[in-house]
Formats: structure tokens, sequence, C-alpha cells
């Protein structure tokens, strides 16, 4: 299967608590298309675990519009949301053995993993030999768990969430954990399932390093979505409704409830000019003689 | 095939990367699946020891069967012939119980000895062929008879019959056949003799052999002669002598009878019974009526031993529910890893279930095996000999049951586990617990516990045995569910306090048992055993105690031994002197007989530690015995003066007078009479001829008096060749007695109304009357030989006694035979429930009160009465007693009544319900265990966590030990609560016997010195599993516990 396209359209997502609701996602506008790798940013609380759990239909959105491939996610049920992490959607949680049965080996795990799709007859399915290869543990498919190193055990877990083969592969913090050996390993890896069978990736990380190698990153604030990154430069993202996400460091200077004059300059360029260090226009200039004078 | 192999790999590999949980399952399916074995195989087990028990003791005549075809029966033509009846029994009676019928053809035929004692006598001569004979008898001297004129005879026939081995006998036989001769005569040859023997073989059915009587015997008005042992004659007799009628005997061997069997032979006895009745003939046998019997004393056990064992397979299935619970719960993460590659809840629900299965599929024949051994070994010790143990289809299916159960339940909690969200189940730290409330199902269980608790209460002479047993199951768990809530309150409520107080290893502790609902139910399940156990422990434990009281008064003591002795008075003093600390006791026994009922005299002074009343034991048992009675009086060597004021006196003969003494039994110049049981203990001392007017007697006191002989009183008689009366009137003025210069009165207390009395009137009614008074006046009437007696006081007569209420009694008086053979009247001084040793007819009297009012002894049969069956004190008293010329002959103990009552059904029952209570502890236990192991790692990790976080790890080990213990402690406490309110109704209708006694009393008190220290061993046995617990949790706390990706 080849990647799937994921479009999110004011997404909002509220955990609901006694006493008090939460609102972890405030309106979502996001569009991956198809095999692109995305990463997934923001500090903690940010929001970007739920997004990854809505993308695998492990929460339900509040509101808005989510979509994988052909999947309305605000639409299917339990029994479609599973048939989709059958055989469409693989994930992978943080931290490499939670994704394992741990008595199992490698070939069994993936094989464990395989069991969702062959309920559903997926028919192309791959042998899970071919996965363990794809993520370069061709090699280890007898050896227990235990005698695996820590990227190893990373890779397996990426390679049991391919093992139906998805169009979407989630990721959870898939470098966290690992030294720098283990992390280039599963970058690899990453890269190499995106390349050779064109699944789309979606990570979450807080690695800068990860990003900075990730072709685009998505960098998640306060429920929505605050900057993308392209090859390792910024971008404030004008959402579909208009407005704009402003970077950290602009809101430092331009706190909330500051006045910004937008101004589209003749080369082309957009500037922002805060209210206090505005020049007064020959309108205001005529606006304050004519209040003097009534006065 | 390939996907089940994968799962198979699977579950084998999460068995072993779990397996210490995974033992304990196993081991809980083990016992699940062994209980549900056990229930079947034990119940049927036990019905068929009882009823093989029931025949086994059952008369060997009475379960024959038995086949008569009369002379008149036989003489028509549409009766059988011997030959073909037996071909018939065959037939019919195909039982492998049935053994081979036995031709009788018996007939009486008439000698006249030519010799020997009966010498031109007649000697009636029983004469009987027998088919098989030379199997079975045992020739002394010749050989067994082959021949049709051929007969074995017992050596004592050939004395009486004046024959030897060899000789030829002739015999005049009754020829039915023949009405016109009416007789036939014919010669036997003796050819071999034997000796009678014990008719215990089955081949002799307990047939009358030995009837020998050698002299005649009275009938009527007329006598019959003397009767010789049967002759056993060779094959052809009966044809020889023309005997037509026979009989069949089919001896019925009891071993080969179990459950199946026993109802199929005894139709096959009523099939026979109806065919050959149609044919004239007779057929007897009370196996029918033995089987009904058998069936009937089965039913205890029938429904009892099931429901307790129910009791064991439900909670072992509530307890497998658990520990699948407890177990799936730990293999969360797993099922969230399925529901998060997409398999269905079902699929996720049989995935968590592949272990458990596999493991309930090793379990059941395990469990099979051990159930089948568990009850060949109780068949082996507690049931009858042959009792079989079989692997019927109802065990099969009662195990498949068991499995289905246990996959049932595990499905059950596995499903729980699988409803949950994937997000939930992926948690590293499941979230804390919701507090259970209380549900529909919850109060209901309550509130049928509570209605079935008050009906017992208030119905308990009429509750049936088997709501009884299964009461405690009800009560248990109605003790569970409100230990489990319990806890939890009491959690609450210490929680708060604690953080009130600033107590955090109380806060840590607390609140541990608040946020795992498993801990609820493991103290659920604790406290359902404990209750279990406790009540099972007490129900045997009365048991035990009631069937040693019933056997010991049924017995009467705890042992009772049959002696020879030369008189009562000689064995009361022999046993006195073997045992000077009262733990042994003479006794003659009295026998009763249709109109007089048996008495028992008993050495008073020992009555009230021997005699075993049970629960009944009279108030001042001593004292009713041996009430306040006159000093006797004792004269010694020298001579005895009686001052007698004679106002009348008018006698055929001369009327003399005497004083009676009574000769001590250490005397040695004793008359010759006296060393006969039977001999008078009393001496006369002549007084000399009664005359008219006041004046002194005196007679001579011997000098075997010198130890002191008691005075009886004064006699007058005449002698017995006279039959007018004489009649006296005469007043006593005094007695006194001492050397012959030195006589000292005796306090006779002649005012006292009790001091003196007429004696009891012997055979001719002597009559006297005794007026007290500052002098005694006395009245005599007295036919010729017939002493007339005034006794002293000290023989009261009647004797006071206990007697029994079934008692027959005429004027409050109970008329029974003393110890002289002669009228013993006995009056009630107190009541009692029952005679131990004889039952609700009888009555007790003093022995040294019965010896002081009789001058002979001789009749009743001599005991001595044990109240401890203790070998080395009876060796050593029976030793003693041997020295003394006290020999035993026969002994009989209450540990024989005791074992045949411990195989009662009933008891059969008990003994389940205590294993019952026993694994339902061990395998709580386990439950205990796993909880432990299951939520181990979770409290490992926050415990790690709160070390990491700087709780000090003195707070986190209190906390530990308090989460850990809190369970258990509820669970006792509970638990033991439980068990006091079923002790309260259970055990007064628990069914201790199958049948009860008629007149011993059963008490149901509980027996609170084994309950507490059982209950202080399971507090000790759960507290240390406890600890140990929860150091293996703190010990598991490190910091490698909560490195990130581990679980």
């Amino acid at each position: 299967m080849s990647g799937l396209d994921v479009s999110a359209h004011g997404l909002v997502h509220i955990y609901r608590l006694e006493g008090n609701d939460v609102v972890a996602l405030s309106g979502v506008d996001l569009d991956i298309a198809a095999g692109e790798v995305v990463g997934l940013l923001g500090p903690s609380g940010s929001g970007k675990s739920t997004l990854l759990n809505l993308l695998a239909g492990l929460l339900r959105p509040s509101a808005g519009r989510l979509r994988v491939g052909e999947h309305d996610l605000t639409r299917l049920d339990e029994k479609g949301l599973a048939r989709m992490r059958a055989s469409d959607v693989g994930i992978v949680v943080q931290g490499a053995m939670r994704n394992l049965l741990p008595y199992a080996s490698p070939l069994d795990n993936v094989r464990f993993a395989q069991r969702g799709a062959r309920a559903i007859s997926r028919a192309d399915l791959p042998e899970p030999h071919e996965v363990l290869a794809l993520v370069g543990l061709a090699d280890e498919g007898h050896t227990h768990l235990e005698h695996l190193t820590p990227g190893q055990r990373q890779r397996l877990a990426v390679g049991v969430a391919l093992g139906c083969r998805p169009g979407l592969l989630l990721l959870d913090e898939p470098t966290s954990q690992l030294d720098h050996a283990g992390r280039d390993e599963v970058l690899a890896a990453v890269d190499d399932v995106n390349r050779l069978i064109g699944t789309t990736v979606v990570a979450v990380t807080h690695d800068p390093e990860v990003a900075a190698r990730l072709p685009r990153t998505v960098t998640i604030r306060d429920g929505r979505v605050g900057a993308e990154g392209r090859r390792g430069e910024d971008f404030a993202v004008i959402a579909r409704d208009g407005s704009l996400a402003l970077p950290p460091d602009v809101l430092d200077t331009v706190p909330p409830g500051s006045l910004l004059q937008v101004r589209l300059e003749d080369d082309g360029s957009i500037r922002l000019v805060p209210q206090a260090t505005l020049e007064p226009t020959a309108e205001d200039v005529t606006a304050a003689a004519d209040e003097r004078t009534a006065s | 095939m390939t996907g089940l192999l994968a799962t198979l790999r699977l579950a084998l590999g999460g068995i072993a990367y779990r397996r210490s949980t995974a033992v304990i399952v196993l081991l809980l399916a083990v016992v699940a699946s062994t209980a549900a074995v056990v229930a079947p195989l034990y119940s049927r087990a036990a019905e068929e020891s009882i009823a093989r028990g029931a025949l086994a003791r059952s008369d060997q005549f009475a379960r024959a069967v038995h086949v008569d075809v009369s002379t008149n029966a036989a003489l028509q033509s549409a009766a059988p012939q011997a030959d073909e009846a037996v071909a018939i029994v065959e037939e019919q009676l195909r039982s492998p119980a049935f053994q081979r019928p036995m031709v009788v053809r018996a007939t009486e035929g008439l000698a006249q000895p030519t010799s020997g004692p009966q010498a031109s006598g007649r000697v009636v001569v029983p004469v009987a062929e027998r088919s098989s004979l030379c199997d079975h008898l045992k020739v002394t001297e010749g050989r067994c008879p082959t021949g049709a004129d051929e007969v074995a005879v017992t050596t004592r026939s050939l004395e009486l019959l004046g024959l030897r081995v060899g000789d030829h006998v002739s015999l005049t036989f009754p020829d039915l056949a023949n009405a016109v001769s009416g007789q036939r005569a014919g010669t036997l040859t003796v050819v071999g003799s034997y000796r009678p023997f014990d008719l215990d073989d089955p081949y002799w059915l307990g047939r009358q052999i030995f009837g020998y009587v050698p002299h005649e015997r009275p009938q009527g008005l007329g006598e019959l002669p003397p009767m010789s042992d049967t002759l056993l004659a060779g094959p052809g007799f009966a044809d020889r002598v023309g005997l037509p009628a026979y009989a069949l005997d089919v001896p019925v061997d009891p071993r080969a009878l179990d459950l199946d069997s026993a109802p199929v032979a005894a139709a096959q006895v009523a099939e026979l019974a109806k065919g050959l009745g149609l044919r004239g003939a007779l057929v007897t046998s009370q196996l029918p009526v033995l089987v009904d019997r058998a069936t009937e004393r089965s039913a205890v056990v029938r429904v009892a031993a099931p429901l307790a064992a129910v009791q064991l397979v439900l909670l072992a299935w509530v307890i497998l529910a658990h520990v699948v619970g407890s177990a799936t719960q730990e293999r969360a993460p797993e099922l969230g890893l399925a529901k998060l590659r997409g398999l269905s809840p079902g699929r996720t629900v049989r995935f968590g279930l592949a272990e458990v299965v596999l493991l309930l599929l090793v379990a059941a024949p395990l469990g099979t095996l051990l159930g089948w051994l568990v009850v060949r070994l109780a068949a082996e010790h507690l049931f009858e000999a042959g009792t079989g143990v079989h692997l019927t289809r109802w065990v099969v299916a009662s195990v498949l049951l068991g499995v289905v159960g246990g996959i049932g339940a595990a499905a059950v909690a596995a499903h729980g586990v699988a409803r949950q969200h994937v997000a939930e189940l992926l948690r590293r730290v499941p979230g804390a617990a919701a507090g259970r409330r209380a549900g529909v199902a919850e109060g209901a269980v309550l509130a049928l516990v509570v209605a079935g608790v008050v009906q017992l209460a208030l119905t308990r002479d009429e509750t049936p045995g088997p709501v009884a047993m299964a009461a405690p199951g009800m009560i248990a768990l109605g003790g569970a569910l409100l230990a489990a809530r319990a806890l939890r309150l009491l959690a609450r409520r210490r929680t708060v306090r604690s953080l009130d107080a600033g107590r955090p290893a109380a806060v840590l502790g607390w609140a541990g048992v608040l946020r795992r609902a498993g801990v609820a139910r493991t103290t659920g399940v604790l406290t359902a055993a404990i209750a279990l156990l406790l009540i099972g422990v007490q129900a045997w434990s009365v048991a035990s105690r009631e069937r040693a009281v019933r056997a010991t008064a049924e017995t009467g003591a705890a042992v009772v031994l049959d002696v020879d002795a030369t008189s009562p008075t000689a064995l009361r003093d022999a046993v006195r002197r073997a045992d000077p600390g009262a733990d042994a006791m003479a006794v003659v026994r009295l026998p009763g007989g249709d109109t007089n009922p048996t008495v028992l005299a008993v050495d008073g002074t020992r009555a009230a530690h021997v005699l075993a009343f049970g629960h009944q034991r009279p108030d001042h048992l001593t004292a009713a015995l041996d009430p306040r009675l006159p000093d006797p009086l004792t004269v010694r060597p020298g001579v005895v003066e009686v001052g007698l004021q004679v106002r009348s006196v008018s006698s055929p003969s001369p009327l003399t007078a005497s004083v009676t003494v009574a000769r001590p039994t250490s005397s040695t110049e004793a008359p010759a009479a006296a060393q006969t049981p039977a001999a008078s203990s009393w001496v006369e001392l002549p007084l000399g001829e009664l005359r008219a007017g006041d004046r002194t007697y005196r007679a001579e006191v011997p000098s075997w008096c010198s130890d002191g002989c008691r005075l009886v009183g004064l006699a007058l008689q005449h002698p017995g060749t006279d039959i007018a009366s004489a009649t006296a009137d005469l007043t006593v003025t005094s007695i006194a007695t001492g050397p012959v210069a030195q006589v000292t009165p005796l306090t006779t207390a002649f005012d006292d109304p009790h001091a003196w009395r007429p004696g009891v009137p012997d055979l001719g009614a002597a009559l006297v009357d005794v007026t007290p008074g500052r002098q005694l006046k006395v009245t005599v009437s007295a036919p010729g030989g017939v002493p007339a007696r005034v006794v002293h006081g000290d023989a009261p007569e009647p004797l006071p006694g206990l007697v029994a209420p079934g008692t027959a009694a005429r004027d409050g008086l109970v008329q029974a035979v003393g110890l002289d053979g002669g009228l013993l009247r006995v009056a009630r001084t107190s009541p009692v429930a029952f005679v131990p040793g004889l039952g609700s007819s009888g009555a007790i009297v003093d022995l040294d009160l019965a010896l002081r009012g009789t001058a002979r002894t001789g009749n009743g049969d001599l005991q001595v009465w044990l109240d401890r069956d203790d070998p080395v004190f009876e060796r050593s008293l029976t030793t003693a007693l041997r020295h003394d010329g006290v020999t035993v002959t026969g002994r009989t103990a209450a540990q024989s009544e005791q074992s045949a009552l411990a195989k009662d059904g009933a008891v059969l029952s008990l003994l389940l319900f205590v294993a019952c209570g026993g694994v339902a502890l061990i395998v709580s236990a386990g439950a205990m265990l796993v909880a432990a192991f299951v939520g181990g790692r979770q409290r490992a990790t926050e415990a790690a966590g709160l070390r990491v976080v700087g709780v000090r790890r003195l707070v986190v080990r209190r906390g530990l030990l308090i989460e850990n213990l809190a369970g258990v402690g509820v669970a006792l406490v509970g638990g033991a609560v439980a068990a006091v309110v079923a002790a309260r109704v259970v055990l007064p209708v628990l069914p201790l016997f199958d049948q009860p006694s008629e007149y011993v009393g059963v008490s149901a008190a509980p027996d609170l010195p084994v309950g507490l220290w059982t209950l202080l061993a399971v507090a000790a046995v759960l507290a240390t599993l406890a600890v140990v617990v929860a150091s293996g949790q703190l010990r598991g706390g490190t910091v490698d516990r909560i490195r990130e990706g581990t679980r």
C-alpha cells in the first residue's frame, strides 16, 4: 500500500474530566500529503500526542473534521476504527517494549501484529521476515528481545507497526531513550520505509536534532498549529480562518492584546507594525484637528 | 493450523514469561478440577461404602435366598424337582453376588441306641444331605460320606448314640409319601466323625446343625427324647429314604454387591419368587429389604456430600475467576497491543484467554487423576473394604463442567479487561480502582443469606440435613461480601484520618487498599475460605465429641470388662484395691426379662466418676444412690446380748431367736458353703429359744469376726417341718456386744423410724411388724422354716436408685431380680434420662446397699467399668485383679462403637465438609499470592517512584505492610464472625449421625478451644504470607523499575 494523505480541519478535542474540561486541541488545520514525512513538535501538553492518538483512531474528535486516506474518522465507529488500525494505520507508542510482546520472538511479534489484518482478509500482507528486513533486522527473527539493543528494539517496534504495511505510520517519540547510534538507526529505518514503500510518516518528537532531519515539521502550540518547518526553517502558518499564530519569540515583544497593523509592502512582503511604533498618517492628523475644533 | 500453532506458541511463551502466576493458576485449576471430580466420586463411593457396610454386617442367613419346596408341594406335579429348581435359580439369579445354590434335604429320624448313655432309650436324630458336603466338612476321623447310606456324625453324638466310626445305625424316618405305613426304616453307616464347628462359613448359612441335647427335653406336659447333632449324609440319601421336600440355599456375597448391582440382584430375587411361587415353591430372602435399608442410609451422603463439594467447586470457580481476572489485568498492556493492532474485542478476549485455557486443559486431567487418588485413598482408609472408585460418565461430565466453568469465569474476567479503552490498557500505571457500589446482585445475595439463616434458626428441629450442609456456604458468602465492603469503608476512614494526622505510612497503606479493587476481592475470598474452614473444623470437632459421648454412654463407660470373681463383694474389694484412684468400678449387671428391667448394681463411691451419662449427668449422683442411712452396727468376737421382753409366743415347735451377721469376705474361717458364690453370706448366731418374759439372750460371736461383722438384724424361726405358723409379740430393749465381761450397748436408735425395718418376706411369707420407740416393738408371724427378720436400717428396702423413664414401675417401685435371684425393689430417688449401657429402660442401685440387703449372691454378670480407654492403665488394673482372683473374660470398648459410628454417611459428609474448608483456605491463599504477584510489579513501580521522590524506605515498608495486612485482618475478623453465626444456626441442625441415638442427647455447643487454635493458626499463616509479599514488593521497588519502556 502506498502512503495515505491526512486532512484535519478545525480539529477540536476536549478531555472530559470531573469538574472541568480540558481543551487539548482547539482547531487544528493540517494537511499531510501521501508519502510525506512530518514531525509533530511542541512543548509538553501542547496537544501533539492527542493529535497523534486522533490520527490513530484511539481518540474521537470533539469537533472538526479528520480524514486519513478514505477514512473519515469523525464518522467511523469503534469497529471501523479497529479495521483502519488493522490495515491502514501503524502505530508505535512511546517506549519500544510497550509495542512488543516481551516473550515472543521478533518474527512472532510481527505475526501477532498482522492478526488484525488477517482477520479482515488483507491479501497483500508482507511476509514477517520481509518486514524485519525492511527495518534492518533480517537476521534477528528468532533473537530473544532481551538480546536486542535498544535501537534494534525500537526498529522492531517500527517493524511491528509496519506489519500490515499501513499507509500511515504514526510514531510517538521514536528516538527517546536511545543513544545517537540507536537514534540514527531508527531514523534511517523510517527513512527507508518512506522511501521504499511510500508510507506516510507522522512522528511526535521533542528532539530538535531529529526535527532538523525531517523534511517537514509541524509545531503544535496551545492546541493549534503554531508553526511549520521546512528543512530546518520555521514558518508561521495562516489558518483556514485567516488567523496567524506568531512565533513565541515574537510574542515576547508583542504580548497578547497588542494591536498590529498588517501592511502589504510593495515588494510583496507583509509588515506587522505594533500600534506604539506607528507614524501618524494624514488622516490621523486631520482627525485630531477636527476633535480640537469641536471642543 | 499455522495460526493455531502460532497461538499455542504465544500462549506457551506467555506462560513461561509469567511462570509464577501460571503455576498458581494451574494449581487453582487443578484444585477446582479435583473438587469437581471428588464431589461425584466421593459421594458415590461413600454411598457404596455405607451400602456395603450395611449388607456385610447383615445376617448371612437373612440376606441369602432360600427356596423351600415342602413335601406337599413336592408331591404335586407343578413343583420343580431339585435339579430343575437349581437350573431355574442359576438362570434367574444372574448377579455375581449369588453363589452356587446348595440343595439341602433334611429330615429327622428316631434311633434306639443299644449302648451308651441312652441305651434302650430313644434319641431324635436329624439327618441332612447337602450338596458339595465334602468340600466343606472337616472330618476328624474316618472320611466324608459319599454314599447314600453313609453319614458323618459329631463326636459327642457318637457318644450319645453309643457308636463308633464304622458302626451302623438304624433309624426310623417318617414316610410322608406313604400315608399308609407312615414310617420307613433305614440303616446308615457311620464313615466319619467331626467336631462341632463355627458356622460362619457361608456354606452352612447359619442353618441349625448342632442341636445336641443329651437329656429329655420338656415340652408341654410331656418330654421329648434327647437329640443328637445333625448326621450329615452322602449324596442320594434323600432319595433313598423317599424324602420329597428340599430346600435350596443361595448364599449372597455382599462384597460383590455395589450400588448398581444390589437393586438388580434384589429385583432378580423378586422375579424368582414370583416365578417359583406359581409352582408351589416358597422363596424367601431379606435381600430386597436390606438393599432398601442400605439405600436409605446412603441418602444422607447422597445429598450432603455433593452439597459440600459443590461449595468447594463454586468457591474454586470464584477464586479462579478472581485469579484469572488479576492475571488478565496483568496482561492489560498486551490486550491493549492487540486492540492497537486492530483486533476485534472478541479476538482480543480469545488472545487474553489462550494461556488460561491452556492451563485449564492441562489441569483437567491432572485434577481428575488427583481427585481419583484422593477418593481412592479415602476409600482405603475410611470406607468399607472393596468399595470401588469408578470414573463414570457423571464424573467426566463434572470435570467438563468444571473446565467449562473455569473458562467461563476466565472469559468473564478477560472480557472485563478487554472492554477497557486501548489508551487505558496501555497506561504504564493503571488508574485508581473505582469504588464498587453494592449492586442489586450483592444486596440480593445478602438478603438470601439472611433469609436462610433466619429460617434455619427458626426451624431448628425441622430443617433437613442438606439445607444445613448448604447453609455454611451461604453464610460464608454473606460474610465475604460484607468483609469486602467493610474493608473499603475502613480504608476510606483510615485514609482520611491518617491524612489529618500526618501519618504518611498509613496514608500510603490505606490509600493502596482503596485504589485496588483486587484487595477487597481477595479479602472477600479469604473471608469465605476462613469461615468455611472454621465451620468445617467446628462441625467435625463437635461431631467427633458427640460420637465419643454417644458411644461411651451406649457402652456404659469407656471400657466394660466381663470378669469372673468369687462374689460381687470380692470383685468390689479387688477393684478398690487395684485402683485406688477410682477410675474403675465394680458392676453387677442383673439381667432383666420381659417383665423385669435390667438393673446395674454399681460401686456407688465411683459411679459419679465412671458412669457415662453424656450431657445428661444427674445431679447428686452419689447421694441419690447412697442416701443418709444409720451407721452399720458391728459385732466382734465375744458375745452379743439382746434384751427381749416377750409378751407372748405361740409356736408348734420351739421358736428360736438369733442374731444375723454378715460374714466378712476377708474371713478365712468361714463355713465351707460360703466358698461358692451362691452361698449365704449371712450367718445366724443363735440366741436360744424364745420364751415369754423379760430376759437377756446371749450368742457367741465367732472368732472370724475379729475384723468386725456387720449386724444384719434379728431372726426368729422354727423348723421347716411345721405347717402351722408361729407368732410372737415382743420388745427389743437392748443390743450389746463385746468380750464376755465387757459388753457395751450398741447405738441401736430404736426410736428412729428408719433404723429398723421388717425383712423382705421370703418364700412362705413370714410377716413382721416393727414399731419404733424407746424400745423396739416387734410382732411376728412365720411359717416353719422361714425366718422372720428384723433388719437394721443400714440395709434399706426398697433400694434407692436411679431409674430411667422407660422402666415399668408399680406404685413408684421398680421390681427386678436381685443379687440372690429374688425380688429386688428399687425406689426412684432421682430421675435420669437413661441408664448408661442399658438405655431408656433400667435402673442403677448401689452395690454395697444391695449386698447388705441380701443373704446370697449368685445372680448377675460381674463386670468392671473403666472411665477411660487407656491400655497402660487397663493392663495394670487387670494384672492387679488377676492377682486378686478376678479374671477378665471379655471386653467391650466404646471405641469400637465410635469407630462404627465414624462410618456413618453423615460423618463421611462432614469429612468432605472439613476438606472443603481446608482446600478453600489453601486455594484462597493461592489467590492472595497471585494477586500479590500480579499487583507486585505495579506496587514495586510505585514504591520505586516514592523512593525516587524522597520517601523514606521505612515509610514505604510500613505502607506496604498495612496494605497487605489490612485485608488479612478484616478477613480473619469477618471469617470468625461468619463462623460464629454459622455455628449458632447450623450446628444444632447438622446431621451428626445417620440415625440419632434413642436416648443419648446431642449437644451442639461449639468447641471453642479448637476454634480459637484454628483461627490463630490461620492468622499466623496468612500474616506471614502478607509480610513476605510486602517485603518482596519493597525489594522490587528499585529505580530500575521505572526505566522507560520496561513492563
